[in-house]
């Protein structure tokens, strides 16, 4: 028999997301997939799941669920996790009981993940259950869930036979310094742009998703001229003729015509997704090789401490 | 580009080597994880796992691919597109920026057999080259929140088609009701870097018609 798991409240903006659909990019399809990898990871280490499986993330408010009979669940990213209104510890997974209500308030950062034994078993897009909403694909018929709505769970194994699991670090940290390796692009920008952005504060703009966080802050110069589109990494730092800067996060565009000044290194990029509205960010200069020894000691402790079955977003697509 | 991806610029930066060059180090990387190569006009970015793969070994898997000359046939299509009213809101701008009749734009805009760049942005945006260099208008400002899904619009050199409602600073001169994108199928988008599109003008009653339809490769009207 299917585990269902019903949406009771979507709170503000919950959509099922993996660790992303690869192999697309070409295609104009960005990667997506959660935006804190590091404790979307988490709550699937916690829910009992290899790392990968598709799990909710919930934006800015928590959720309420309702699964139809007994599952394990992992929580990560929000204070306040109730089971029929009973307290559970932060950052931790148990069991939920058949026809009883979770609900989860109180976001640390700007996301939480929730996941569940078994994963959520709508059918992949691409090689993926990640919701990308612009072009409504993959997870639950493309779109943000609503109240009401019945979501499949995968085959679970046994439940651990502890009461409680823990997760023993918390991944969200603020304020938010954000290391970034200056790029191939900054020769199109004047040299104060540089200097302005690793000076001057910043702060998140109300109008960031998935595809970028904005930033507000003092005027950066703009590059001059116009330049042919190009492919452009995650984490890019975008800086528009209106001489704003916007950080490039999973979703973003793949190809774009603005200038990139710098990339922001990849665990710093799951911690941006965690910046609320409002949130300052400052920025640090790192370079190529720290950049990448950091990534990759991240990366390593992230797959130890949770690890995976398969490679993490390891199918290439077809072209 | 970073710590997962590298930039590569090659020597000869026409389109077909480019795009080939993708091609080749998509199919020298296949065997690893967390690949993505994505080719635009003059660049491509490799994508990696920095945990799986070097910096080093990309740039020497990328020094050795030679890049054979561009063979592979390709294929046209012919994209319908209606204008006026809502579906137009830049097109008077275009035409008084360019000094022109929006009848002339029109008739501009839809005699040129354009060549697809490459594929971005959004899911199947085809950036395309040979705009009448009449047409050639600067972009938006500010870019626009939302742009329709099917808008063919101008920005700068380069014209386009927004497949999904996304934001977007080129200026809209018309939509298509065609479906550029379908995950259903094999390939998800029918063109490659390298095929060409023509706009052929419709009335609103065949863009209501046509509403939805797959595009389709032909040099005659598939409808």
């Amino acid at each position: 028999m299917v585990t269902r798991l019903e949406i009771v409240d979507a709170g503000l903006r919950t959509t099922v997301q993996d660790a992303g659909r690869c192999g697309w990019e070409h295609l104009g399809v960005p990667r997506g997939g959660a935006l804190d990898f590091a404790a979307y990871r988490w709550a699937n280490r916690l829910a009992a799941n290899r790392a990968d499986l598709a799990a909710l993330e919930c934006l800015l408010a928590g959720v309420t669920v309702r699964p139809d009979t007994d599952v394990w669940a992992g929580v990560t990213g929000a204070r306040q996790v109730r089971i029929d209104g009973r307290s559970v510890p932060a950052w931790s997974g148990f069991r939920v009981p058949g026809e009883t209500s979770l609900e989860i308030q109180a976001l640390d950062g700007a996301r939480c993940y929730v996941a569940f034994q078994g994963g959520i078993a709508v059918p992949p897009v691409l090689g993926s259950r990640s919701t990308y909403l612009p072009a409504a694909l993959g997870g639950f018929e493309g779109r943000p869930l609503r109240s009401g709505d019945l979501l499949p769970l995968g085959m679970a194994g046994p439940m651990p036979q502890v009461e409680i699991l823990r997760a023993p670090t918390r991944a969200i940290t603020s304020p938010l310094q954000t290391r970034f390796a200056p790029g191939l692009r900054r020769d199109r920008l004047p040299e104060e742009a540089l200097s302005i952005l690793l000076s001057q504060p910043f702060t998140v703009s109300p109008q960031s998703n998935e595809m970028g966080l904005r930033l507000l802050g003092p005027p950066l110069p703009p590059g001059a001229g116009t330049m042919f589109s190009e492919p452009m990494p995650v984490g890019g730092i975008q800086i528009t003729p209106g001489g704003h800067a916007i950080v490039l996060l999973n979703a973003r565009g793949t190809i774009g015509g603005y200038p990139v000044l710098g990339t922001v290194i990849t665990p710093d990029t799951w911690r941006l997704g965690q910046a609320r509205p409002g949130d300052p960010i400052s920025f640090a200069a790192v370079s190529v090789e720290e950049a990448r020894r950091v990534t990759v000691d991240a990366l390593q402790d992230l797959e130890a401490a949770t690890p995976a079955a398969l490679p993490i977003c390891g199918k290439p697509g077809k072209t | 580009m970073g710590d997962s991806a590298l930039m590569v610029e090659p020597a000869d930066a026409g389109a077909a080597t480019v795009s080939a060059l993708a091609e080749s180090i998509r199919s020298a990387l296949a065997r690893h994880r967390a690949v993505d190569v994505i080719p635009s006009y003059s660049s491509l970015l490799v994508r990696y796992d920095p945990t799986d793969l070097a910096a080093g070994r990309i740039e020497a898997i990328v020094r050795g691919i030679r890049v054979a000359p561009f063979e592979r046939a390709t294929r046209h299509f012919l994209v319908p597109v209606a204008y006026g009213g809502s579906l137009s809101p830049d097109l008077d701008d275009v035409a008084a920026l360019s000094g022109m009749s929006t009848q002339e734009v029109i008739h501009r805009y839809c005699s040129a057999r354009y060549t697809i760049r490459c594929i971005g942005f959004s899911p199947g945006f085809p950036y395309l080259d040979g705009l009448d260099p009449s047409l050639h208008t600067p972009r938006l400002e500010t870019p626009r929140p939302r742009v329709p899904a099917g808008s063919v619009a101008i920005g700068g050199s380069q014209t386009g088609i927004y497949p999904f409602e996304t934001p977007g600073g080129w200026r809209i001169l018309g939509r298509t009701p065609l479906r550029l994108f379908d995950p259903a199928l094999d390939p998800p988008v029918p063109y490659r870097p390298g095929d060409t599109i023509e706009f052929t003008s419709i009335t609103w009653e065949e863009f209501e018609r046509l509403s939805g339809l797959p595009v389709r490769s032909g040099e005659e009207k598939s409808w």
